[in-house]
C-alpha cells in the first residue's frame, strides 16, 4: 500500500511554469493586488493583513461565516504562495 | 520535545539525503516508464475541485446568557466573565480565585476542587488530578508510563490504547476517561459561574497550551462536551494571557509591539511569541513543552526525598500512597514559600535549565525574529514565580525587565473571557477592535513511501487554513491507498504522532505514478483538523473521521438525555402544571425523572444506545401526559 509523492514538474515542467505565472497572478489578485508589476515583501505583508483582518471568521456572523472562512483560508494560501516566491527570488 | 528535536536533527539529516537520493533514481526510473507507457501524462489533469472538496463547517449555537472562560489548569482552574465593561474573576464557594482541579471519589460522594484536595491525603488513590497530563495522550505514551509511578491512583490500558482511571466509588470499582475528569472540573467551574451570575450558563471559551496536539485539542473539546458546555473555542493558552496583558494597551500603543509571553504553569511550559498591532494579535510562533510545569519541579523533589529516606531510613516510601501525597503536598508547599527565597534554585535549578531555553530560542528563530526585537518579556503561570526562571530569562534578553503587571493565575482565564464575550458580540467598542490571529503548534502531514513525513501544512500557519496537495499511486494497477495523517516535526513518520488513518479503495487500475488523489488538510478556527482525499479519474472521496467520534456520540446523548430529564423535572414542578396533573400522574414522572437523574449520577459514560433507549422510555411515560395537559399542539 506504498505510494508516493511527485510534484507536477516531474512530468511536464513547461505546463507547470505557465501554470506558476497563473497562480502568480490570482495570489496578487487575491490580496488585493496589481495582477503584475514589481512586488515587495512588505506590501505583500501588508495586503494580508488587510485581508486576514476583513475575513477572519470571527469578524463575521451567520451564514456570511462559513463565506468569510473559505476567504480567508484563500488569503492566507495566496500569502504564503507569495512569501514562499519572493524568496527564492 | 523542542530538545529531541535538535538532538535528532543530525540523524534526521543524514536520513533525509538518503532518501531523497532513492528517491531521484526511483523518480527518474518511473517517469521515463510512464512516459513510454502513456502519452496522455502531459494532459492537464481536471481544474481544481475546489467545489467537491469544500467540508460543512460546524456552525456553534451561541444561543443566550452569557459566555465564560475557563483556564481549565494541570494543578488549578480558574473562571472568568464579561461584565460591566470588563473582566471579572469568579471566586469559588471557599472565596478563592482559583480552584483545584481535583476530583475525589468516596464511598458516600464525589467530591471537586477544594473540597477534593483538602481530603487528598486521606483517600490518596481515589483522588484524582494531572487529568491534563493524561488528556489526548495514550496509554503507552512513555510519558503516560514515567507518570504513572509517582501518581498515587491506578491507571490501566482501556481499549484504543486509552488511559483509564480506576477508583472505588460507593464501594464500587469504576472507570474514568481523562476527558470524564476534566468535564468535572469544568462543571464545576460552570456551576461557580452560574451562582455568581444566577443564571444558567451554556457557552464557554476554554483555554490550552498552545503546545497541545490535535487529539489534545478534541479530547479537551469533548471534556467541555460532557460537562454539558457548548465550547464556542478552543484557545491557546499564551494568547489568552497575551489579550489580558494587551486590553488596556491598545488605546495607548502606537505601532507595533512584539511581545514574548512566558506561561510556566502546573503541569506545561509555553512560549509564545505574538505581535500586537491596532487591537489585532497576532501569534508568530509558538512552541513549548506539554510536559515542564511546577509539578515536575515538585516530582522532581518528592524523588530527591523519597532517595534520602531510602539511604537514611532504608525505607522505601514510594509504596505507601499516604506517605508519597503527604510528602507531595509538603514538596508543593516548600516549593510555593520558596519563591521568595534563592534557595529553591537549588531543587529545581537542573530541570529547567536546558528545555525551556530551548523553547524561547526555538519561537524566535521560527518567526525569523532577533531577541533585540522583542519589545516585552510577559511571565504567567504560576510557577513563572521561581526566581531561578525569571533570573534565565532576563538573562537572556540581556536584563531586559519582565512584565508582571499581570496576575500569573488568572491572566489566562481573563483573555479566554474577552475571547467569550467577542465571540458571542456581548463585548463592548473596545472589544470590537480585537481579533486573534493564531497558528499551527505542529506541522501535519501523511505518510509517503519509506514511512517519511511528507507536511501539507507547515507548524506555525496561520488559521483557519486549508490546504491541498497531490499524491500518485507507488505500484502498478493498486486498488487502494492508504493514508496516514501525522503530526510533528520529524522526517519519519514513526517518530511523529499519529493521527489516524483511512483508505480510498476503488480505485481503477494504472501503472503506477498515474493515479492521483487530492488530499485536503481543513484546520479550523479551534485548531482542529479534518482530512479528505479525493481520487481525481473516478471522484472516489473520503473524509478522514476522527478516532474519538464514538466517544463524541456518547457525550451527546447523555447531554440530550440530562436536558430532558431535567426539564421535565421542571416542568411537573412549575404551579400551572402541576396542579393540572394531579397526584398520580405527578408522582409518576417524578418517579421515571428522578429514577433517571440518580443513574445519570453514576457519572460513568455508556454507550450512546443506552442512553437513547433510556430517553425513549422517559419520553414515553412523560409525553403522553404532559402532552394531554399541554393541549395536543404544545411540544415540549
Amino acid at each position: 500500500w506504498n505510494w508516493r509523492h511527485r510534484t507536477e514538474e516531474t512530468y511536464d515542467s513547461s505546463s507547470e511554469y505557465e501554470s506558476l505565472e497563473l497562480d502568480l497572478a490570482s495570489d496578487r489578485l487575491a490580496l488585493g493586488l496589481s495582477a503584475s508589476g514589481p512586488l515587495k515583501l512588505e506590501d505583500v505583508k501588508n495586503a494580508y493583513r488587510v485581508c486576514a483582518l476583513k475575513w477572519h471568521p470571527d469578524r463575521h456572523q451567520g451564514s456570511s461565516k462559513a463565506v468569510a472562512e473559505e476567504k480567508f483560508k484563500h488569503c492566507s494560501a495566496a500569502y504564503q504562495s507569495l512569501c514562499d516566491k519572493l524568496a527564492v527570488d | 520535545m523542542v530538545k529531541d528535536a535538535e538532538t535528532y536533527k543530525a540523524k534526521d539529516d543524514e536520513h533525509r539525503k538518503k532518501s531523497n537520493a532513492r528517491k531521484a533514481l526511483v523518480d527518474y526510473d518511473c517517469k521515463v516508464r510512464n512516459n513510454i507507457n502513456d502519452e496522455k501524462i502531459g494532459a492537464k489533469l481536471d481544474p481544481e475541485l475546489f467545489g467537491g472538496l469544500l467540508l460543512p463547517t460546524t456552525m456553534s449555537d451561541h444561543g443566550e446568557g452569557p459566555a465564560i472562560g475557563i483556564d481549565l489548569g494541570t494543578t488549578y482552574s480558574c473562571v472568568a466573565v464579561w461584565q460591566n465593561e470588563r473582566v471579572e474573576i469568579i471566586v469559588n464557594d471557599q472565596g478563592m480565585r482559583t480552584t483545584p482541579s481535583y476530583v475525589a471519589f468516596t464511598h458516600i460522594e464525589r467530591l471537586v476542587g477544594d473540597a477534593a484536595k483538602n481530603q487528598a491525603a486521606r483517600n490518596p488513590a481515589n483522588s484524582i488530578f494531572d487529568a491534563k497530563r493524561l488528556i489526548g495522550r495514550r496509554f503507552s505514551d512513555p510519558l503516560i508510563q514515567s507518570d504513572i509511578n509517582l501518581w498515587p491512583f491506578k491507571i490501566i490500558e482501556g481499549p484504543g490504547d486509552k488511559p483509564m482511571i480506576i477508583v472505588d466509588y460507593k464501594g464500587e470499582e469504576k472507570h474514568f476517561s481523562a476527558e470524564e475528569i476534566s468535564s468535572m472540573v469544568l462543571r464545576m467551574m460552570r456551576e461557580i459561574a452560574e451562582a455568581y451570575l444566577g443564571t444558567t450558563v451554556k457557552n464557554a471559551v476554554v483555554t490550552v497550551p498552545a503546545y497541545f496536539n490535535d487529539s489534545q485539542r478534541k479530547a479537551t473539546r469533548d471534556a467541555g462536551g460532557i460537562a454539558g458546555l457548548n465550547v464556542l473555542r478552543i484557545i491557546n493558552e499564551p494568547t489568552a494571557a497575551a489579550i489580558a496583558y494587551g486590553l488596556d494597551r491598545i488605546a495607548s500603543s502606537i505601532g507595533k509591539r512584539n511581545v514574548l509571553i512566558f506561561d510556566l504553569g502546573g503541569g506545561t511550559t509555553d512560549v509564545s511569541l505574538i505581535t500586537i498591532e491596532k487591537g489585532v494579535f497576532e501569534v508568530k510562533a509558538v512552541a513549548g513543552d506539554t510536559h515542564l510545569g511546577g509539578e515536575d519541579f515538585d516530582n522532581r523533589m518528592v524523588k530527591h526525598f523519597i532517595n534520602i529516606f531510602k539511604r537514611q531510613h532504608k525505607v522505601d516510601i514510594s509504596v505507601n500512597s499516604k506517605a508519597l501525597r503527604r510528602l507531595r503536598t509538603a514538596c508543593e508547599k516548600a516549593k510555593i514559600i520558596l519563591s521568595s527565597a534563592m534557595e529553591t534554585t537549588i531543587e529545581v535549578d537542573y530541570l529547567y535549565k536546558g528545555s525551556v531555553s530551548i523553547s524561547w530560542r526555538s519561537v524566535l528563530t521560527d518567526a525569523k525574529m532577533d531577541k533585540s526585537c522583542v519589545h516585552d518579556v510577559v511571565v504567567t503561570g504560576g510557577s513563572s514565580r521561581i526566581p531561578k526562571v525569571q533570573r534565565l530569562l532576563r538573562d537572556f534578553f540581556n536584563g531586559k525587565e519582565l512584565c508582571k503587571s499581570i496576575n500569573p493565575d488568572e491572566a489566562v482565564a481573563y483573555g479566554a473571557a474577552v475571547q467569550a464575550a467577542i465571540l458571542t458580540g456581548m463585548g463592548n467598542e473596545k472589544l470590537q477592535d480585537i481579533m486573534l490571529l493564531d497558528v499551527t503548534p505542529l506541522s501535519l502531514g501523511v505518510e509517503v513511501c519509506g514511512s517519511e513525513m511528507s507536511i501539507v501544512i507547515p507548524r506555525n500557519t496561520a488559521i483557519p487554513t486549508k490546504k491541498e496537495e497531490n499524491y500518485y499511486n507507488m505500484s502498478d494497477n493498486q486498488t487502494s491507498m492508504l493514508f496516514s495523517v501525522y503530526e510533528g516535526e520529524r522526517t519519519r513518520t514513526c517518530d511523529n504522532n499519529l493521527l489516524g488513518q483511512f483508505r480510498l479503495s476503488g480505485i481503477p487500475p494504472a501503472p503506477r505514478g498515474v493515479t492521483k488523489a487530492k488530499v485536503c488538510f481543513d484546520i479550523d478556527t479551534n485548531g482542529i483538523l479534518n482530512v479528505s482525499a479525493k481520487e481525481m479519474t473516478t471522484g472516489v472521496m473520503k473524509i478522514y473521521k476522527a478516532e474519538d467520534d464514538e466517544h463524541r456520540k456518547k457525550a451527546e446523548a447523555k447531554v440530550t438525555l440530562e436536558n430532558y430529564a431535567y426539564d421535565m423535572r421542571n416542568t411537573i414542578n412549575d404551579k400551572k402544571i402541576g396542579a393540572k396533573l394531579g397526584l398520580v400522574r405527578k408522582k409518576k414522572i417524578n418517579d421515571a425523572v428522578e429514577q433517571v437523574i440518580q443513574w445519570l449520577d453514576g457519572l460513568q459514560l455508556v454507550d450512546s444506545e443506552e442512553y437513547e433507549d433510556k430517553l425513549e422510555t422517559l419520553e414515553s411515560i412523560c409525553n403522553p401526559i404532559i402532552h394531554r395537559i399541554c393541549g395536543q399542539n404544545q411540544k415540549l
